[in-house]
């Protein structure tokens, strides 16, 4: 009789020759695939399948691990602070699977890194933002001193320690699978949405890394984490490190007025959008509401007026021009500190970029600007940036201690990010974030719900 | 494909309807004249202007929908380029470092006097600095006429003009429907060798799954009411869309086929809604469809010169039969060999190197019989022996190194004859040989 033969195919796992009548090694996530008259379960239950075959006692052929025990040497210096080797101990303790919550600045990638050297696999790093895929090349080509490779932006160089985007991740998953034996999730609250999802499914990784400052979703789907990656092994809050491991901070919010003009036109304004909410019965907060104002809007001239109404309050409210003289007011008192200014949109972005004539980062800026913009900011020739939402997440920059929040979503997770932006500690370095928010406007409340955590208690 | 926000589609029940052109394709054509000429009068400014003058065109709340899809399509047939050969890059960074030392130097900021002082400082001009300090942003990129394209109105950026951008439009929605898919269905009354195998071929190079079933009969030439239902290997353990984009351009070649019907579960929507979409004859995609050309690929055509060369009294011709084998599927031969003074028949389905399990299933449908004999090319990539094919079988697998030898095929097609037929015939290959 053949062996039992277990391959990879396109983030499955397909279990050839199963003696007829043999007990299904998984049952429940082990399935017969009638289309390849075959057995097939997911490639995460890669380690359980062969834990399952061998207290079965059936032989196999493995032709589905295609990733290394490698050799590496861990090259830098760095010592680990006390929650650091907390942390990583508690990973290990879970076998190598779960997420470590730790708030921006306080070393979650040197974390990683040490769990790298330790699990000595093949290893894919996935990060959401390009900007981020860089700052893990950097860090690991100087922690290990070997070749790493790179996936999205253009680049597809697969190494055995490979750093890449969710995107792109997702894009070759199914095909590069079984090539990696630990997967690190940088900001791994991105992970349970539908699609990258797939990235943890589809990959036979029996050690998994999740990071971040803020795992819980508003859509409720960071409890797949436990299933995707492993449960969280390791917490710690802005509040539990603040003063000792990150930076003392203040936050200030600043009360800014519309002019009379923009006072009237914002009321008339969002005095139309109202009354179609109204009219039609729609509560945007509540579940579909928006959907319900967006479909009824697109249907009439009555409903497409209502939503130019609503843009234009929100613009006011978001873009008030007494924002731009508040922001270069506060440039000047901070002229010697390094500052970021977040704005909620691309072209309000612009509009300060222009006005105030301060680098912009963007989704659009291509990555050799953005490298040299960061670059540039971090040795001190520019004092400021401004950005809309790329640098929201994980982007290192140290130096900066000023943060200005010209507009942004009712996020908490976002709002939570943008301060852990100035968190990173320096000797004597003091953070502090502004809040610019339109008085008496829609945006008072957005502010608020976006405050509701205990960092800006 | 258009963007999905742009697809006019509700749910009706557990149905995805999709709001075809029908009656309003009089109309989509106005549009799509009015959108096209707006370009054409663009030529040489920027995308940004174009995009502003293309929104300005007055539709209707409900035709709205329809402008941008038609927008989209259009979008994809430009040609654009970055403005003039000015860095704005290096411009930027001149300027804001210019910008930032100024602030430094604890003199107030003030726009007006850093332009003016950066400008005399480059022989620039400010108007210049304004205009070209993001000139490289997407909404900044110039407009130009294709290389080679007609220069007749209407006609630049897409030769057939309005009608042909409409004409695309509800197979384009159709498409991006099918990227929310998790299974494809189709049905037909009758489809021919040819092109299920193309069908088939087209979907294995998208590593598709599929199961093929079928009520009617099946001929060397054609299948009676066939069912085929797609999927991916994922697909098993939950309905995932993971394999919606090769659904979505799977689409086209289905239609060409001829199905009598196509339907597809969707999720649909933000919360991912469970849906069926239906086409169904006589639906005027299906109409309009063209048939896919028959195609032979670059190896099984040399294959077939080659052996015409050594052989030249055998009948070599692309394969016009499919074999459905009781649980194991379609079998799909690339080549039928004849000799037309014996009737003798043989095929040939050349595996190449991505699927060894396939080997297996040929393998254990020549075991059960098969109705006609096969020769089976695999690559020694695969790791697999002939043994596991024994001629007797009415089969055999042949093992090939770098490339097919059409001499090793002549002498399986000689082994699996000789089973049924008498010396002359073998004599006529080995004189052929000699000479």
């Amino acid at each position: 009789m053949s062996s039992v033969v277990v391959r990879f195919v396109g983030g499955t796992l397909e279990i050839l020759n199963w003696p007829p009548g043999a007990p299904n090694p998984l049952p429940g996530r082990c399935h017969h695939d009638p289309r390849t008259r075959s057995l097939r379960s997911r490639a995460c239950d890669y380690a359980a399948l062969l834990l399952a075959f061998r207290e079965l006692g059936i032989s196999f052929v493995d032709e589905a691990k295609k990733y290394e025990e490698i050799e590496l040497n861990l090259q830098s210096q760095h010592q680990s602070r006390s929650y650091q080797k907390e942390a990583l101990s508690a990973w290990k303790k879970a076998r190598g699977r779960g997420v470590i919550v730790l708030p921006t600045g306080a070393g979650k990638t040197h974390v990683a890194v040490f769990a790298i050297s330790q699990t000595k696999r093949s290893t894919l790093v996935v990060a959401p933002t390009l900007e981020l895929v860089r700052q893990w090349y950097d860090l690991l080509r100087a922690s290990f001193n070997r070749p790493i490779g790179l996936m999205g932006g253009g680049d597809y160089d697969i190494q055995d320690i490979t750093v890449s985007t969710y995107d792109s991740a997702y894009m070759h998953i199914e095909h590069l699978g079984n090539r990696f034996g630990l997967i690190v999730f940088d900001e791994c609250h991105h992970l349970p949405s539908p699609s990258f999802m797939l990235i943890a499914t589809q990959s036979i990784a029996p050690f998994r890394l999740g990071l971040t400052a803020t795992p819980e979703r508003s859509d409720g789907r960071h409890e797949l984490l436990e299933d995707l990656i492993g449960p969280i092994v390791y917490r710690r809050e802005i509040s539990e490190l603040a003063g000792d491991y990150l930076a003392d901070y203040q936050t200030i919010r600043i009360s800014i007025p519309l002019s009379k003009e923009e006072r009237k036109e914002y009321e008339e304004a969002r005095a139309i959008y109202l009354q179609f909410l109204a009219k039609h019965g729609i509560r945007p907060h509540q579940p579909d509401g928006w959907i319900q104002f967006i479909r009824l809007a697109s249907r009439t001239v009555e409903g497409q007026k209502a939503m130019a109404a609503y843009r234009r309050q929100r613009e006011l409210a978001f873009c008030a021009p007494a924002k731009l003289q508040v922001v270069q007011r506060l440039l000047e008192e901070h002229r010697k500190e390094r500052t970021l200014i977040f704005t909620e949109d691309n072209a309000t972005c612009y509009a300060i970029s222009r006005a105030l004539l301060i680098p912009a980062i963007t989704h659009q800026s291509k990555v050799r600007e953005r490298s040299e913009i960061l670059a540039d900011f971090a040795r001190g020739v520019y004092n400021a940036i401004v950005t809309s939402k790329v640098l929201n997440e994980g982007v290192d920059v140290p130096e900066a201690s000023v943060a200005i929040v010209v507009s942004g979503s009712g996020s908490v997770r976002e709002h939570v990010q943008r301060l852990g932006r100035i968190l990173r500690k320096r000797e004597g370095k003091f953070a502090l974030l502004y809040e610019l928010v339109t008085a008496r406007t829609m945006e008072a409340s957005t502010s608020e719900r976006r405050r509701a955590h205990e960092a800006y208690h | 494909m258009l963007p999905i926000h742009l697809v006019h589609a509700y749910v009706k029940g557990d149905l995805l309807e999709v709001r075809w052109l029908g009656s309003r394709k009089q109309r989509a054509i106005q549009i799509a004249e009015e959108l096209i000429a707006c370009a054409e009068a663009h030529i040489g400014r920027s995308r940004g202007e174009l995009e502003n003058a293309w929104r300005a065109i007055e539709v209707t709340p409900q035709e709205k929908k329809l402008r941008d899809g038609l927008i989209a399509l259009l979008e994809k047939e430009m040609a654009l380029e970055e403005p003039e050969e000015v860095d704005c890059q290096s411009l930027r960074e001149k300027l804001f470092t210019f910008a930032a030392e100024w602030r430094k130097s604890g003199k107030p900021f003030d726009r007006e006097k850093v332009i003016a002082a950066f400008a005399s400082a480059n022989n620039l001009s400010p108007d210049f600095i304004d205009r070209h300090l993001y000139g490289d942003l997407r909404s900044a990129q110039i407009i130009r006429a294709p290389a080679g394209s007609s220069m007749n109105p209407g006609r630049i950026f897409i030769p057939g003009g309005a009608q042909a951008l409409v004409d695309r439009y509800d197979l384009a929605q159709a498409q991006s429907v099918l990227l929310r898919a998790t299974k494809v269905e189709a049905d037909w009354e009758t489809i021919s060798a040819p092109s299920l195998r193309n069908l088939l071929r087209y979907l294995k190079f998208h590593r598709l799954l599929w199961e093929c079933t079928w009520r009617g009969n099946s001929s060397s030439s054609s299948f009676t009411k066939p069912h085929l239902q797609i999927t991916g290997p994922y697909s098993l353990f939950e309905s995932t869309t993971r394999y919606g984009l090769a659904l979505s351009l799977a689409l086209p070649h289905l239609l060409a086929s001829s199905p009598v019907r196509i339907s597809a579960e969707i999720l649909w929507g933000r919360g991912r809604n469970p849906c069926r979409f239906v086409i169904e004859a006589p639906h005027h995609l299906l109409l309009n469809s063209q048939p896919p050309p028959a195609t032979i690929n670059d190896e099984v055509q040399s294959l077939a010169e080659r052996l015409a060369q050594l052989a030249p009294f055998l009948e070599i011709t692309p394969a016009q039969t499919l074999f459905n084998i009781p649980g194991v599927g379609a079998l799909v031969p690339d080549l039928t060999l004849r000799d037309p003074h014996y009737s003798l028949v043989v095929h040939i389905e050349i595996l190449g190197f991505w699927n060894r399990d396939a080997v297996w299933k040929r393998a254990e449908a020549a075991r059960a019989g098969l109705p006609e004999p096969i020769i089976f090319c695999a690559s020694e990539r695969l790791r697999v022996s002939e043994c596991v094919m024994p001629t007797e079988w009415g089969a055999s697998l042949y093992v090939y190194k770098q490339s097919i030898s059409p001499q090793v095929i002549l002498d399986r097609v000689k082994a699996l004859w000789r089973r049924d037929v008498s010396a002359p015939l073998f004599n006529r290959v080995d004189s052929q040989r000699s000479e």
